[in-house]
């Protein structure tokens, strides 16, 4: 067939496909949009079907049967099992606006711009072979369609008497169709409605192709199926009705394992089918549409495999290429035609939208996020970014390619389309343990996902690409069979001394042996940031977030609406972003007021629209750039709250630390006050105790004088002063003892003996005590106490004191002649009340109360001196006072005098306590107490 | 989309029902060489559970009639709320 015919041919069918997108575009930015549409949505996903599809397919049934089938089996179970899986990624793509694989795999582990950058480059790596694929095959059935001669012979007279390469030419066009169709402008929702559209008509035209030849080959050449059937089991094709019998069906299994990872790690089918979809309810369609277009695109893969095994009995012609050469054998040049365009639209759909899809990583997850680590770029004041971020995306593109065009000449020479394709789902299915565990698992953590997916690649390039290589001659041979450095245990194809596995399920295995187990155990092993674990549960209970039981919204911030508008148009053009402020305000209702500070509802349009440009990551840190002094990121967010929860803390300690310091202070000025008050206590104190001592000082110092300076002294006389000195120095020495007594007591030194004390026995031994002083004035006692005197608790001397003290005073006051002095105890509500009367004159009303103030002498004695030192009644009531007793005076209710009662609590244990036999103690005599 | 537990169940058991039939052992059973009807065997099997898989996803995947009415397009992302929420007797700032 003419070159020119089918370069015609073909660039009239390029030139369709960018009409339709164009249309596409035109009418989406109309609002009639033709894309959104359930039927459309699914024959884009049908970019799955490329070149291996169309053309290694069967290849694939002609050598050996049915093994073409799982690659489409996979997909399917995917796809029935939908309402699990792609739901969930749906929604978690609209919600976090997701762009690309590698935003989806960054952002589930906190943003991390690292991680979005290597599966950018894992990517782009496993994406090379399959583009290479495609060129391989756009290039082989160019060749075959323009200088057919029934067998091998692929030189082009017309293009290489120019020097030039068809296949590079093929990926260069490709390159430039990409661009056009992808980069025309950049989106801030990565909707490329246009090429969506192109898709579709391309899925379409390839199924409208292979049918056609699957019709001509079944019915045209055969008449129907059974005839090709039993004409292919009399030719002995018996084999290829059945799966690969070679090595089992482990091969078979590891394919439709590996196809179900691919559909979903795919770079290009998580782009059409995620981030491309525009209502999550045309699912509902796809989920069986596409699978069935798999179903009827494969029915006639074998049929013509079969067709061409038995055109070209003798072999000879590449399997790979039967779609074109057995209607080229029949003389159908028009249908040969039609294959070789739809071959060229598997080839170009795959190659645009991976393209497309591995660009956008690029630019987001590699070029942008490292120029905003470069400061001197100043990429947030910059002002025409849009224009520059189109640049990276079409460089990348041209790189891309330039990459596919490379893999091919070196390696994909000796390579069916179908183990090209292969090393590509491989690389993919790397993603998958962090995208499905991501997904449902939110343990899984920013390392865990990192070293699997590092660890899982190196496996993957070492066991299938690394061989690749070598097998095309670029490394040496013995790398294969003899391992690196002829390490046997090294052997890229059989690591470990594991043989008997096909080359893939052999690489498969180990790297996602190696991959899952880095991940889970990295992920149990590390901890997890706050934003990981945040993204991590949006993630995972991301239906959660989406039907209204829970909030995702964190940001907040103090930017004004201005700012931000300025800032998503420097990447998205300014009308733009201008345009898509003011539909937001009119959308909820407000004015649009740019000096109004954005809250986080405007924060969060920026963000989306920020990263659909840039990508999630960087459009958070630029976002946070422009947010002045406020809560930028989730990171600075938590780290402010935990601040501010310290903070809290503090100023709790502090109102606390406060209020004790308030009680201290309190407490302060009441013991400064009582200092202040036994300051001056102390100094009323020393005034009166220097008086009490100086008297008796100054009656002995005279009487002392009297007797040495006065010589003519009569006995009688030396007598009675001598008798003077020895009673002062008494009282003097009794004073002083008093005084230590009291000071001890009033400053608590003073050493208690509490104790159970038997009553009986204290006021006893006060009687005997005072007997003397008591005989000696001829004074009058009554002791009567009650049958039962009980067990007090009490310092036994202490009480004795206070007992001799009233004892003392009753008899120093009570009437002289005739004193009486009364004791008598009872028992009233747990306390036993002593009382000490006497026939004296009685304390005045007025004063009943002084009479325990220290130093308070009441009437003085007939001479006028003093009769006690003033300290008796003070500390008895220092020790009734402890003992939690009372001590008062009254009047002595049988006449004249005054009657000292005190009460001391009883002991509790013991209760009464066995007395005498004689119930009543009333001796006239104390003296026989 | 309003997700109901039924449709996951019955994804589930389709997903496991194709596992448990495309993989080894049971594809061993089908997997012969005759002709039935002029058409292998294994070829008529495979495709044959292929196409019930896709009808049992299709029944599977129909909007309930029932929940029709609830179901959710467009912008997915919860909203905060507004000044219009808050029914500020005031008017609009």
């Amino acid at each position: 067939m003419q070159g020119g015919l089918v370069v015609v041919a073909s660039i009239l069918y390029l030139g369709t496909l960018f009409a339709i997108a164009y249309y596409g575009d035109k009418a989406s930015s109309r609002g009639r949009s033709i894309t959104k549409n359930p039927y459309i949505y699914t024959l884009s996903i049908a970019v799955f079907c490329t070149s291996w599809t169309f053309y290694g397919s069967v290849g694939l049934a002609a050598r050996t049967g049915l093994d073409f089938l799982p690659i489409y089996l996979g997909p399917t179970l995917v796809f029935a099992v939908w309402s699990v899986g792609w739901v969930k990624i749906l929604r978690i793509c609209k919600v976090n606006r997701i762009t690309s694989i590698a935003e989806f795999i960054s952002s589930r582990y906190g943003k991390s711009s690292q991680l979005g950058a290597m599966v950018t480059l894992i990517a782009v790596v496993g994406t090379t072979p399959y583009i290479s694929l495609q060129l391989k095959s756009i290039a082989t059935s160019f060749e075959i369609i323009t200088n057919y001669s029934g067998e091998t012979s692929f030189i082009n007279p017309v293009l290489t008497q120019y020097g030039l390469d068809t296949t590079f030419l093929v990926a260069m066009a490709l390159a430039i169709f990409s661009i056009l169709f992808g980069t025309r402008h950049i989106d801030a929702s990565e909707h490329h409605e246009g090429i969506v559209a192109a898709i579709a008509f391309e899925s379409i035209v390839k199924l409208f192709a292979f049918l056609a030849v699957g019709f001509f080959v079944t019915f045209g050449v055969f008449d129907g199926f059974a005839d090709l059937f039993n004409k292919a089991s009399a030719a002995q094709l018996d084999h290829l009705f059945v799966i690969n019998p070679e090595g089992g069906y482990a091969s078979w299994a590891t394919m439709i394992i590996l196809s179900m990872l691919a559909i979903i790690c795919l770079p290009r089918q998580f782009y059409i089918t995620a981030v491309e979809n525009t209502d999550e309810n045309h699912l509902r369609t796809a989920v069986w549409l596409f699978p069935l277009y798999l179903l009827v695109i494969n029915i006639f893969v074998l049929p013509i495999a079969i067709g061409g095994r038995l055109a070209f009995p003798g072999g000879g012609v590449d399997a790979d290429m039967f779609v074109l050469t057995v209607p080229i054998f029949y003389g159908k040049s028009a249908l040969a035609l039609l294959a070789f365009i739809g071959g060229l639209s598997a080839a170009t759909s795959m190659v645009i939208v991976a393209a497309i899809a591995l660009s956008t990583m690029v630019c987001n997850n590699v070029v942008v996020p490292a120029l905003v680590k470069m400061r001197w770029f100043e990429l947030d004041k910059r002002s025409n970014l849009s224009g520059f971020l189109l640049l990276v995306r079409r460089a990348s593109i041209i790189g891309i390619l330039i990459l596919g065009y490379a893999y091919f000449r070196v390696a994909s020479g000796s390579y069916s389309l179908v183990t090209i394709g292969l090393v590509s789902f491989a690389a993919a299915a790397q993603f998958a343990p962090a995208i499905i565990g991501g997904m449902f698992w939110k343990g899984g953590s920013l390392k865990g996902a990192m070293t699997g997916m590092v660890l899982g690649t190196l496996v993957w390039a070492y066991t299938l690409l690394l061989p690749s290589f070598a097998q095309s001659g670029w490394l040496p041979i013995s790398l294969i069979d003899y391992g690196p450095f002829g390490l046997e245990f090294l052997r890229p194809y059989a690591l470990f001394g594991m043989d008997g596995f096909d080359n893939l399920s052999h690489s498969l295995f180990w790297s996602l042996l190696v991959n899952i187990s880095a991940y889970v155990i990295g992920s149990l092993l590390t901890h997890q940031t706050t934003i990981e674990r945040i993204q991590g549960t949006m993630f995972v209970d991301v239906f959660m977030y989406t039907e209204g039981l829970k909030d995702p919204r964190f940001l907040q911030g103090s930017a004004s609406i201005g700012d931000l508008c300025d800032l998503v148009g420097r990447f998205v053009g300014e009308e733009r972003a201008d345009k898509a402020f003011r539909d937001f305000a009119a959308d909820q209702g407000v004015m649009f007021r740019p000096n109004l500070i954005a809250d986080t509802v405007w924060l969060d349009l920026a963000e989306k629209m920020l990263a659909g440009a840039v990508g999630s990551a960087t459009a958070r840190v630029m976002i946070g750039s422009v947010v002045k002094g406020g809560i930028v990121s989730l990171d600075e967010m938590y780290k402010i709250l935990d601040e501010t929860s310290q903070a809290i803390q503090y100023s709790r300690m502090l109102e606390t630390k406060s209020r004790e310091l308030e009680e201290t202070t309190a407490k302060l000025q009441a013991a400064n006050e009582r200092l202040k008050e036994l300051d001056s206590l102390k100094d009323d104190f020393l005034n009166t105790i220097s008086h009490e001592l100086r008297t008796p000082l100054t009656s002995i110092r005279a009487f002392s004088e009297i007797l040495s300076e006065t010589p003519d002294v009569s006995d009688e006389e030396s007598e009675h002063f001598l008798l003077v000195i020895r009673t002062e120095s008494e009282r003097l020495s009794r004073l002083i003892d008093q005084i230590l007594d009291l000071a001890k007591m009033e400053s608590g030194q003073m050493d208690w003996a509490l104790a159970n004390v038997d009553s009986r026995a204290v006021i006893k031994q006060a009687v005997a005590a005072m007997s003397g002083l008591i005989q000696e004035r001829k004074i009058k006692l009554r002791v009567d106490l009650p049958a039962g005197m009980p067990m007090i608790k009490a310092d036994h001397d202490q009480l004795v004191q206070v007992m001799v003290n009233l004892l003392s005073n009753a008899a120093k006051f009570c009437a002289d002649p005739g004193g009486v002095i009364g004791v008598s105890a009872r028992v009233r509500q747990g306390q036993l009340r002593i009382s000490i009367t006497d026939n004296g004159e009685g304390v005045p009303k007025a004063r009943k109360a002084a009479v325990f103030e220290k130093f308070l002498q009441l009437n003085q004695g007939t001479d006028q001196m003093p009769r006690g030192t003033g300290l008796g009644l003070a500390i008895c009531r220092e020790i009734i006072t402890f003992l939690g007793g009372a001590i008062w005076v009254d009047d002595n209710p049988a006449g004249k005098g005054a009657r000292f009662s005190f009460t001391v609590p009883m002991a509790k244990v013991d209760g009464y306590l066995a007395v005498e036999e004689n119930t009543r103690d009333d001796r006239k005599d104390p003296a026989v107490i | 989309m309003k997700r109901t537990g039924r449709k996951q169940e019955w994804s589930l058991t389709l997903y496991a029902f194709g596992v448990l039939v495309f993989l080894p052992p049971l594809v061993g059973t089908y997997d012969r060489a005759f002709l039935v009807l002029g058409i292998p065997l294994s070829y008529l099997v495979i495709f044959c559970i292929w196409a019930f898989i896709i009808f049992a996803t299709w029944f599977g995947a129909r909007p309930s009639k029932l929940r029709q009415d609830q179901t959710v397009n467009g912008d997915l992302s919860p909203r905060e709320p507004t000044f219009d929420d808050t029914n500020n007797p005031l008017g609009r700032s």
